[in-house]
């Protein structure tokens, strides 16, 4: 493993995740799967990814949030698949997607006007779009009933959008047998039942997240359902469940590069963050808030492995952090790992973190190393 | 030119408020001592080479720091040859290679460090520059005066093929103006180059302040202040004092792109984070904590601008964020700024967000990603 000038890498375990994706094939059944491989593929490298998606397998489309992220894997050569934008778009960014063929996700009859100019403009017989319908979220979509009826005028008179799928979001669908994730199922089955009774062939149904995949059968409906974590390897239920022991693919360690010990009246950090009760050994590790290392997380003591024990933060800076070390055998060069498996195959759960922090667990882990992290492949 | 057209947000940089900047650290820290700008992180979000550029083509500094080898190899293929480059943390054994292969200046702190870097330099056919870093009090990395900082000269004395340019400390403690715990550093940081001179050595740079220290320490000036912080616009003070009064530069602004009225018993976003009490106009903005937003900021109905309006956020998602506009005017395209100012003038500061996020001042701005597209101002 040649780590050349990085400080930390982040390991991908691109077999699990191929592993992991089968695991929730199998799970789905008929259903076809949507993978969502927004966010540089929530931190792992969308290219990878979607490599080892397409190539081994077999999905021919995924979902992304920008319009930024479609022109990339465009230009990367994924010229066949089908690529959904699944966010709204501002009006500025939408010729971008109809030039290179994204699908466009429409919920309101000015961005079909927009879509619309932009296909006659750049001179598209059509642009493929899909309806979100709002069940709930509440952030994007359009209502099923008058709403919809008045977009789905509006897609027939403007003649050169050709809708080729609906979906909606879930809000809960973390919690088993969810009372509103049923509710939400329950307007978009009525939705999608209204847009065939006008006479459109819908090529893609979704609606199951990670999570209502785990517990929700819609495939009474459904062409596809729309994992994002669960085909990674992150079992995202409010209940901590793995049901179908998926293995987490990323691992993100950097190494020690100062050992010290300090005693009582000396401190640690700005503002003299740590102040030791008694000897403490400190080991100084390479990386630190400015390469996405969640800052209240190591302000705040959570937790960490040098080597294969596991320990807490003293601090965080910019570049650097703290680790206590005492009791620990341990040197300059050691790797020190951050959330996922330990080199010797010590489990420190990107989830367990999460439960640390309170927040989403893609937003203070995997997505969170940032350029300054190296990506290392195992294939 | 970066075709901004196809992003969902951008971080627009006023270069002439910090030219300005500088030209009032200069003015401040008067002739005889220069600013030595730290590129890290991405430049603290404006862009590593863009911010480099700027530095020595147009302000003439010739010596750079970073804090990682990968940003010195960048800083390196952008500017002119002569420049010299500084990393300030703690660099991995193997990348020490790397640092001499791109001409790096590394921080040297113990032995261990020394003979890597002189192997390194040995293995290349060339000698080397370095700086010595010296422990005061921040207990991060740095070889204490007396016996640690002497078997770090003895080391440097055996290996014989790295030349000491600079010797530098860092404060713990200097954004609470007159810190009591800053002066004790200071006072171990004399004792650290008294013992180097008289070793022989004695470095060509020598620094210690950073945002905090150039606002008040004027006897610790020596012949450089790391100020990037304050030199960008951002004093970085506990007290929120900005003593040479410059201005942030930066402005995060991304768009409405969907607006929709919610009623009682209906909710927004994921576990229904927001349920209306009564009628509300929600807008839903085109930036999530997928390109940088930090988190509990808008999950805890921080601070946001709608037009020149400031509101609240309703909840956040990765990709998407939800903000009230009850009784704001405001369409679809609308621009929302998430931190700086907005087109009119309204403002978010770097120093509020840290108010009320209990982080670091720099925090945001370190955290905007490459989803985000960066405007440069001129």
């Amino acid at each position: 493993m040649d780590l050349k000038f990085y400080n930390s890498y982040m390991e991908i375990d691109l077999g699990a995740l191929e592993s992991n994706f089968k695991k929730v094939q199998r799970h789905v059944g008929e259903r076809r799967i949507l993978p969502v491989v927004k966010s540089n593929a929530y931190g792992l490298g969308v290219m990878e990814v979607t490599h080892v998606l397409t190539e081994r397998c077999g999905v021919d489309i995924v979902g992304i949030a920008q319009v930024l992220e479609g022109i990339d894997l465009r230009k990367a050569g994924y010229l066949d698949i089908d690529i959904l934008i699944m966010g709204s778009s501002p009006a500025h960014a939408i010729p971008y997607a109809v030039k290179y063929g994204l699908q466009l996700t429409v919920f309101s009859e000015d961005s079909l006007r927009e879509i619309s100019r932009a296909a006659r403009e750049l001179g598209k017989r059509s642009a493929k779009v899909q309806v979100k319908i709002e069940t709930g979220m509440n952030r994007i979509g359009v209502r099923g009933g008058e709403e919809l009826a008045r977009l789905l005028k509006l897609i027939r008179e403007l003649g050169n959008i050709q809708l080729v799928g609906a979906f909606t979001h879930f809000a809960n669908a973390v919690y088993r047998q969810d009372a509103f994730t049923l509710e939400q199922y329950g307007r978009f089955k009525a939705a999608v039942e209204q847009i065939k009774a006008e006479g459109f062939e819908l090529q893609y149904v979704h609606c199951s997240n990670s999570g209502a995949m785990m517990w929700l059968d819609d495939s009474e409906i459904c062409t596809h359902a729309r994992p994002g974590s669960l085909y990674m390897g992150y079992c995202t239920m409010a209940d901590y469940s793995n049901d179908l022991g998926l293995r987490e693919p990323a691992s993100w360690r950097s190494f020690i590069v100062n050992v010290h010990d300090v005693y009582p009246g000396e401190s640690v950090g700005y503002d003299r963050h740590f102040m030791p009760e008694r000897r403490t050994t400190v080991a100084t590790v390479a990386i630190g808030y400015a390469d996405g290392l969640f800052r209240p997380m190591a302000v705040d003591g959570g937790p960490v492995l040098i080597g294969d024990a596991r320990t807490r933060y003293l601090g965080c800076c910019m570049d650097q952090c703290f680790v206590d070390a005492t009791g620990i055998d341990c040197r300059i060069g050691d790797e020190v790992t951050i959330f996922g498996y330990s080199s010797g195959g010590t489990l420190l759960s990107a989830l367990e973190i999460t439960r640390f922090t309170g927040q989403c667990y893609q937003n203070d882990t995997i997505c969170s190393p940032n350029s300054r992290v190296e990506r290392i492949y195992l294939r | 030119m970066t075709d901004t057209g196809m992003y969902s947000s951008y971080l627009e940089i006023d270069m002439g408020r910090i030219r300005d900047s500088i030209e009032r650290v200069r003015r401040h820290i008067g002739a005889g001592c220069e600013i030595l700008p730290v590129i890290k992180s991405n430049c603290y979000g404006l862009g590593t080479e863009a911010m480099a550029e700027f530095y020595t083509r147009e302000c003439g500094m010739r010596l750079l720091s970073c804090a990682q080898v990968s940003e010195g190899a960048q800083i390196r293929s952008c500017t002119p040859p002569d420049t010299e480059i500084l990393v300030l943390s703690g660099v991995p054994l193997p990348a020490v290679k790397h640092a001499v292969r791109h001409g790096l200046q590394l921080s040297l702190y113990n032995e261990e460090g020394v003979r890597a870097l002189s192997a390194a330099a040995r293995e290349a056919g060339r000698s080397v520059r370095a700086q010595i870093k010296i422990e005061t009090g921040m207990n991060r990395i740095g070889a204490r005066p007396g016996e640690e900082l002497a078997r770090l000269i003895c080391a440097l004395r055996e290996c014989g093929n790295i030349e000491i340019v600079g010797a530098f400390t860092h404060f713990a403690t200097a954004s609470e103006p007159e810190s009591a715990f800053t002066r004790e550093q200071l006072a171990r940081f004399r004792e650290g180059l008294a013992q180097l001179d008289g070793a022989g050595i004695c470095p060509e740079y020598v620094h210690c302040c950073n945002s905090g220290g150039t606002a008040w320490l004027r006897e610790a000036f020596y012949t450089h202040v790391r100020c990037e912080c304050l030199s960008l616009g951002y004093p970085c003070m506990d007290d929120g004092s900005n003593l040479l009064g410059v201005r942030e530069p930066a402005s995060w602004r991304a768009f409405v792109t969907n607006i929709r009225r919610l009623m009682p018993g209906e909710s927004a976003g994921y576990d229904r984070a927001f349920m209306a009490e009564h009628p509300t106009d929600v807008a839903v903005i085109s930036a999530g904590y997928g390109d940088g937003l930090y988190r509990p900021l808008a999950s805890r109905g921080g601070p946001v601008i709608v037009g020149d309006v400031r509101t609240r956020y309703l909840a956040v998602c990765m990709d998407q964020s939800f903000v009230d506009v009850t009784g704001i005017d405001c369409r679809l395209g609308d621009e929302v700024t998430l931190l700086g100012e907005s087109a009119g003038g309204a403002a978010l500061s770097l120093e509020e967000l840290k108010r009320l996020t209990g982080q670091t001042l720099t925090y945001p701005l370190t955290m905007i990603n490459s989803r985000v597209a960066r405007v440069y101002k001129y």
